[in-house]
């Protein structure tokens, strides 16, 4: 058995090398409208069969909210076998997502309060090699709109919507570099997948086993759903000058033996578990290594059992924690999801803010939100999945946590030879400002979606 | 703040799935008990649990437990199948083992019969209900912690 990547959309299979995308928020109109807006649209999305490189602009994909389905007119019958986390929707499961209630994640903000997640019926996605192209691809897509009587959600108070961009190839806004660990996934059954490769049911819908179960499981619903997929939709605000000032004052204070330069990219690396170059910490403690930078050739149980160089709570430690020892509950395993993003907004540089939006336009994928996303933040939030956190198991990830979870700690702790050190009062970098949970049909739903 | 599961079902009332009842109630203690004890000790993150058979009309099934309740059905799932199929086999309504015997539809399933309790949980940022605690927000690993020697 083999997929067909021609009736899955290419940004699941992809991640795409143009430098500028735009996301656009619509609200299906009565009726058939939605139907119709498709049906002109599906002509233009990307699948994976298409030679990229040589496409012309956009690429092109959109993602469809549960609510979109049920304003398409979807069965309600087939929309019952979906999985139960898409379902519920984010503002559900906000605790999960860190996103509670009274803090800046709060989803009561989100979109900046113009309108309600549950508002948002599609996303389309555009990529573009430019601005200009970009510009041409979204006045397009808003014309078609508009034809069919879609009602586009603007996100921002000051009616600008959301623009990614590489100012520098694969630099994130805090000076990491990212797209460097994505699974390796066997897209057939042909023949025994190599160590370390991923079967791809855990990323397309409509091939539900017992090993790798995903929902609809069976019947007319997986057969609509199958070669789709499912993803979270993340608006992320980060605040830069928080982080660099963080860095500038701790990293010193941390390390006190090292030059202060030094000790702040000592201790931005710290919590991410790589140098900001991408060399892993667990491969080269010491410094960042170019031939090391790509390198995803390291394993934790036991090159860095006691987190002397990779400390537990880094964020590469908790969402991909490879080989460490999990708790008897986790009996899934480590989930593993694809990586849609990049970031939005000017790059800053300092310790000043200067009031500009920016941060990360993400997207997560996968056949079971409940255990490829859903588990993960859950991990992000409070790092509690496996005994090496038994020192702090309401320790949380020190990039992307929210300290304002009850039952969470706002402590980082640094084991270091000797004695290790602990961070108190980590400050929040990130906040939430946007989620929707999608269904990326594939090529069967989205022909009977345009029907 | 612990959480709670308050799984309610209406029991099937036909003779044979009374008899069933008894049989299961019968062996409870020498059967049932030791096969949950093992499970719910080896998650390290259930504080309470029971089951109760109302007026042989309706069974509950009773837990607080700590963390997150889609990862908690689902290890519920596979270490105690047989546990749960046969008491889903007395539930009047309740779909056949087969057809929820995947991480989904278990968890929908049991959800849709948890009760919420009365009242809201202070500080928990779930709606389900209220629950008193006398150990705060401590959890079974914490508090077993305490107890090890040493403290």
């Amino acid at each position: 058995m083999k997929v067909d990547l021609g009736r899955v959309q290419a940004l699941v299979v992809t991640n795409y090398r143009r430098p500028t995308s735009r996301h656009l928020l619509f609200h299906f109109g009565a009726g058939a409208s939605g139907r119709a807006f498709l049906r002109e649209l599906v002509r233009r999305i990307t699948m994976a069969d298409a030679e990229l490189d040589p496409a012309p602009d956009p690429l092109l994909n959109i993602g469809i909210t549960y609510n979109g389905l049920g304003a398409l007119g979807v069965d309600p019958g087939l929309l019952t076998k979906f999985d139960a986390v898409f379902k519920l929707g984010p503002r559900a499961v906000n605790m999960a997502l860190g996103d509670v209630a009274d803090s800046r994640s709060d989803p009561a903000n989100w979109w900046e309060g113009r309108f309600a997640t549950e508002d948002v019926h599609c996303v389309v996605h555009l990529y573009a090699r430019s601005d200009d192209a970009a510009q041409d691809a979204t006045q397009s897509v808003r014309d078609l709109a508009r034809i069919n009587a879609l009602t586009e959600l603007i996100p921002r108070r000051d009616g600008t919507i959301l623009q990614g961009r590489w100012y520098s190839r694969a630099k994130m806004h805090f000076g990491y570099t990212d797209g460097i660990s994505y699974p390796d996934i066997r897209w057939d059954d042909d023949a025994a997948r190599a160590a370390g490769q991923v079967d791809f049911r855990h990323f397309l819908l409509g091939y539900s086993t017992d090993e790798c179960p995903s929902a609809p499981a069976r019947g007319p619903a997986a057969e609509f759903a199958r070669d789709s997929t499912y993803g979270v939709f993340r608006w992320l605000y980060q605040d830069v000058a928080a982080f660099n000032l963080f860095l500038s004052t701790e990293g010193p204070r941390l390390f006190p033996e090292l030059p202060p330069a030094e000790a702040e990219e000592l201790l931005a690396a710290k919590m991410m578990g790589r140098w900001r170059d991408g060399t892993p910490l667990v491969l080269s403690p010491e410094r960042p290594d170019p031939e090391l930078a790509a390198s995803n050739d390291f394993g934790y149980a036991t090159q860095d059992p006691d987190g002397m160089r990779c400390p537990f709570s880094a964020h590469i430690r908790i969402v991909n924690p490879r080989d460490t020892p999990l708790d008897p509950i986790v009996v899934d395993g480590v989930p593993r999801t694809l990586r849609r993003g990049m970031p939005y907004g000017s790059p800053l540089q300092g310790t000043t803010d200067d009031g500009v939006d920016r941060g990360l336009v993400g997207m997560f994928l996968g056949a079971d939100l409940r255990k490829q996303v859903y588990t993960l933040t859950s991990w992000i939030v409070r790092n509690d999945f496996s005994p090496v956190y038994d020192a702090n198991r309401r320790a949380q990830d020190p990039l992307f946590g929210n300290r304002a979870v009850p039952g969470t700690s706002p402590d980082f702790i640094v084991p270091r030879p000797g004695g290790g050190a602990t961070v108190k009062g980590l400050p929040d970098f990130v906040h939430t400002k946007g989620t929707a949970f999608m269904f990326y049909p594939g090529k069967t739903a989205l022909a009977e979606l345009a029907h | 703040m612990a959480m709670s599961l308050n799984f309610t079902a209406p029991l099937k009332q036909d003779p044979e799935s009374q008899e069933r009842l008894q049989q299961l109630a019968a062996v409870f203690t020498d059967q049932v008990q030791p096969v949950i004890d093992t499970a719910l000790a080896k998650s390290e993150l259930v504080h309470f649990a029971r089951i109760l058979v109302i007026d042989n009309k309706y069974i509950q099934v009773l837990t607080e437990f700590d963390g997150d309740p889609m990862g908690y059905t689902e290890f519920f799932r596979t270490e105690l199948p047989s546990v749960f199929e046969h008491i889903f086999s007395l539930v009047e309504g309740a779909p056949p083992w087969k057809e929820i015997d995947n991480p989904n539809d278990f968890y929908e399933y049991t959800h849709s019969l948890n009760l919420k309790a009365l009242g809201t949980a202070p500080d928990s940022g779930y709606d389900h209900g209220y629950m008193f605690s006398a150990f705060g927000d401590a959890t079974v690993r914490e508090i077993k912690g305490k107890f090890s020697p040493g403290n």
